[in-house]
């Protein structure tokens, strides 16, 4: 990871900035900079920035990704909850993410690897929301990684629980 | 032991089913079991509540860290940061009151206790940070989730031994699960090898039961095989004689009937009719075994006869007939036909025994005229009819008139049924003179035919055909019936005499016929004379003589007729009871030119006188004869020189009051015999001889 990364800033930079607007131009545009406060700074290999290397979001900014959300049972509630948030899928194609990880880090020093495939194959959402509210650091909040746990029963297994953070603050892809 | 293969077969098809059932039963519990497993093994991946106790523990150090060092002036850390935390801890304090963590503390009073601890810490440290900024407020926080740090240390290694407890747990299900996966496995080797052990005792029981069809293949082939012989025999059998092996009479129709559809009227076909002479002689004397021989021989010798594509056939018991094709003209015919006859005429050799015999051959050639089978085996039989009449062993070619003979038989066998139906035949009667007595002592009865379009039918016609068909024992009933009747209505002292046919003789009811007509008529049975000829006597003689003794027994006289013709055995009048001999009119015709018909009548008038038997002479004619045979002895005399025979009704004036044969001679006589008159002088002469 130490000497990906410098390569592959070193090809960003080669190309120039030809190759960052078609970059940007392939993941639908330019970052804007967050007007509130930021809760979401996404690092590590990605092509879309706004500010240095990393990409960072404001609460507005993450929703206008578009929301999205599912209910379901989870360990932490005697009752199915419905979360809403952003898809990691779409997230990741808004910084333009070239990674085959991405590393969460929670409010709570709480460090997990999350395979990028886990945002294509099990619908993983960084939600906002739960049944409809905006959540805040002493539930769960502001950022939950949640999987559909309902929906295969691999996901409801220690190594999914795991990768469901809770609290994040920062993400770098790797 | 098909009652016992039937039940092991059915025994071994529900052993099967069981087999397969069981193999279902298996896989559907081992798939059960996979599904256990892999839930047993989801569960070990459950959520890790022993993480989850330590890293509360760890955020409440943290937050104290954060709080301390908030305290040190220039630190970097200010009431943000412990804020931060607060609310960190907080979220962990709420998770402990939901899901899966609740349950298990809910299962501790210790745990429940510690949890409350905590959540009353979370709830009184928000107090304080929400509360007004006072410059120790940071420290009371410190110091409220000090008191934390054992309890949250307790929590977590509760944490870490249930869950060391719930892994253990899970191992001895799995462990379990595998024992049972492993036995159910097991079990399914096992019904597998027994359904591949049932599956191979199956088809061995199947290859028996196939055998045992094409067993019972072959033997139904072998039957049918059997079926088509015996079939193809009965078919041979239908159309051959079982004896020589020639086709029969139904097989030589149909190849006659081939021929000549074949050959059409072209005159090629000739059919020979043929019967054995003497054949039923051989059978009688050596038996029918060597007549059996007999019948084989001859065929072999007609079949060396006749050429490749003749048909050789037994038509049944000593009749054969040779179906002869491109025969050309008759003459090829004729030649075979002698030649067969000089073979059939040469002597057989039968097992030691030599036979004589002959046969007599009919031959029908086919024209346009004749050309079906049954005018050609017709004609062949009339041919071999005509053969045999001409003599034994000659054989006779077919001619059309022979055919108008026939049917002119035909028509009087017709006529003669119908004459006895229609009642049209008569009764003639001719007296019979006493010569001695010089008066009529009685009427020889004899039957006329008077036929609608031919007049007076002659006897000698008419009677032979009658004998043929076996009219003639009707005829004969009725005219003894007649006579009986007629003779009833004459004098006490006049008799009848009735002539008997062999044929009549020999019928069984002859006895009863002759008793009914006198008891019919009333006529006692003395004047009743029946007349017997030698042919009558020729066949089984203890019958004929039985008979003639049963005839006598009811008190009627018996002749012997036409006496020295035929074979005039003199043992006849040894053997036979009879009243009366008649001589035959030949003897009596020349009795006057002829010294030896004179010697014989002389000898015989004797013997009867010696046998104490009376004399009837018949045919006496002149008188001159009558002369003669009244010195000679004779009794009595019937003939011309007396009367004709004449109906009932024109003989009554015999009958007057000492009417004789003069009366007689002084009637006008159709039949016209002169001299009749002029032997008026000679009865007195005789008498006053006799006297």
């Amino acid at each position: 990871m130490t000497t990906e990364a410098p390569r592959r800033a070193v090809l960003a930079g080669g190309l120039g900035a030809i190759g960052s607007a078609l970059a940007r131009s392939a993941r639908g545009g330019a970052l804007s900079s967050p007007a509130e406060k930021t809760i979401l700074t996404v690092t590590g290999a990605i092509t879309n920035t706004n500010g240095g290397d990393a990409a960072t979001f404001d609460r507005p900014m993450l929703e206008g990704l578009g929301l999205d959300g599912f209910r379901t049972m989870t360990p932490w509630y005697d009752r199915p909850v419905r979360f809403d948030g952003v898809r990691m899928r779409r997230l990741m194609q808004a910084v333009g993410a070239f990674g085959t990880e991405v590393v969460a880090f929670a409010l709570n020093d709480y460090v997990i690897e999350i395979p990028m495939s886990d945002f294509e194959c099990h619908g993983a959402l960084l939600a906002m929301k739960r049944d409809g509210v905006d959540m805040p650091v002493r539930d769960k909040g502001p950022l939950f990684i949640g999987y559909p746990y309902d929906s295969k029963p691999e996901l409801r297994s220690q190594q999914f629980y795991s990768r469901s953070a809770w609290q994040v603050a920062r993400l770098v892809v790797t | 032991m098909k009652a016992a293969q039937a039940k092991r077969s059915r025994l071994l098809k529900q052993g099967l089913l069981g087999l397969v059932l069981s193999l279902a039963l298996a896989a559907a519990y081992t798939s059960s079991l996979i599904v256990q497993r892999q839930q047993k093994l989801r569960e070990v991946s459950r959520y890790s509540l022993t993480w989850f106790a330590s890293q509360a523990a760890l955020e409440v150090s943290q937050l104290q860290g954060v709080t301390a060092e908030a305290l040190v002036p220039g630190s970097g850390t200010n009431e943000a940061d412990v804020q931060l935390w607060l609310d960190i801890v907080m979220n962990r304090a709420q998770l402990f009151e939901s899901g899966q963590v609740a349950e298990f503390v809910a299962a501790s009073a210790e745990l429940r206790a510690i949890v409350a601890e905590l959540r009353r810490a979370v709830h009184d440290g928000r107090a304080i940070m929400e509360g007004p900024a006072t410059p120790g407020r940071l420290r009371r926080l410190l110091a409220l989730f000090e008191e934390l740090n054992a309890p949250m240390s307790r929590l977590a290694s509760a944490a870490n031994t249930r869950g060391g407890v719930l892994v253990a747990k899970d191992q001895r299900q799995l462990g379990n699960l595998h024992w049972l996966f492993a036995a159910i496995l097991g079990a399914l080797t096992l019904c597998a090898f027994s359904l591949i052990g049932a599956l191979l005792w199956h088809n061995h029981l199947l290859a028996q039961a196939r055998e045992k069809v094409e067993q019972q293949n072959r033997t139904l082939k072998k039957r049918d095989g059997e079926l088509l012989s015996q079939n193809a025999r009965i078919v041979f059998l239908a159309h051959h004689d079982a004896l020589t092996g020639l086709p029969n009479r139904l097989m030589f129709h149909e190849r006659l009937k081939e021929a000549l559809s074949q050959e059409g009227q072209g005159g090629g076909i000739a059919l020979l009719c043929l019967d054995l002479d003497r054949f039923k002689q051989v059978n009688d004397t050596l038996g029918h075994p060597a007549g059996d021989m007999l019948l084989q021989a001859v065929a072999g010798r007609l079949l060396g006869c006749v050429r490749d594509g003749d048909v050789v056939a037994r038509l049944g018991g000593d009749e054969f007939a040779v179906l002869q094709r491109g025969a050309g003209p008759a003459e090829h015919a004729s030649g075979l036909a002698q030649r067969i006859v000089e073979t059939l005429g040469t002597p057989f050799e039968l097992g030691g025994d030599q036979a004589v015999i002959g046969a007599s051959v009919g031959i029908a050639v086919a024209t346009s005229a004749l050309c079906s089978a049954d005018m050609l085996l017709r004609s062949a039989d009339l041919a071999l009819y005509r053969a045999k009449a001409d003599g034994r062993g000659s054989f006779c070619l077919f001619e059309s008139s022979m055919d108008e003979q026939m049917r002119a038989r035909r028509a009087i066998e017709c006529d003669l049924r119908e004459a006895l139906a229609g009642n049209r035949f008569t009764v003639f009667y001719q007296p019979v003179f006493h010569l001695r007595k010089q008066r009529v002592s009685g009427f020889e009865a004899l039957l006329r035919w008077r036929h609608p379009d031919r007049g007076l039918v002659s006897p000698a016609e008419f009677i032979p055909l009658a004998e043929e068909l076996g009219l003639i024992v009707p005829v004969g009933a009725w005219v003894l019936a007649q006579a009986c009747a007629e003779a009833a209505t004459w004098p006490e002292e006049i008799r009848v005499a009735v002539n008997l046919s062999p044929v009549q003789f020999h019928s069984p009811g002859l006895v009863a016929t002759v008793r009914r007509a006198l008891q019919a008529s009333g006529l006692p049975a003395h004047r009743l004379e029946l007349e017997i000829t030698e042919s009558a006597l020729l066949q089984n003689s203890k019958t004929v003589l039985a008979t003639l003794h049963e005839l006598r027994a009811l008190g009627l006289r018996t002749a012997l007729d036409d006496f020295g013709t035929g074979y005039s055995s003199l043992s006849y009048l040894r053997s036979f009871p009879f009243d009366k001999l008649k001589i035959d009119q030949s003897f009596v015709r020349e009795v006057m030119h002829r010294p030896d018909c004179r010697a014989i009548v002389r000898s015989v008038l004797g013997l009867s006188r010696e046998l104490g038997m009376t004399t009837t002479a018949e045919g006496v004619e002149r008188e001159d004869q009558l002369d003669q045979l009244f010195r000679d002895g004779c009794t009595e005399v019937q003939g011309f020189l007396f009367d004709r025979p004449r109906p009932a009704a024109d003989i009554r004036h015999w009958f007057a009051p000492g009417a004789n044969w003069m009366v007689a001679a002084g009637e006008p006589d159709p039949a016209g015999f002169p001299g009749i008159q002029k032997a008026g002088r000679w009865p007195a002469g005789a008498a006053a001889s006799l006297q």
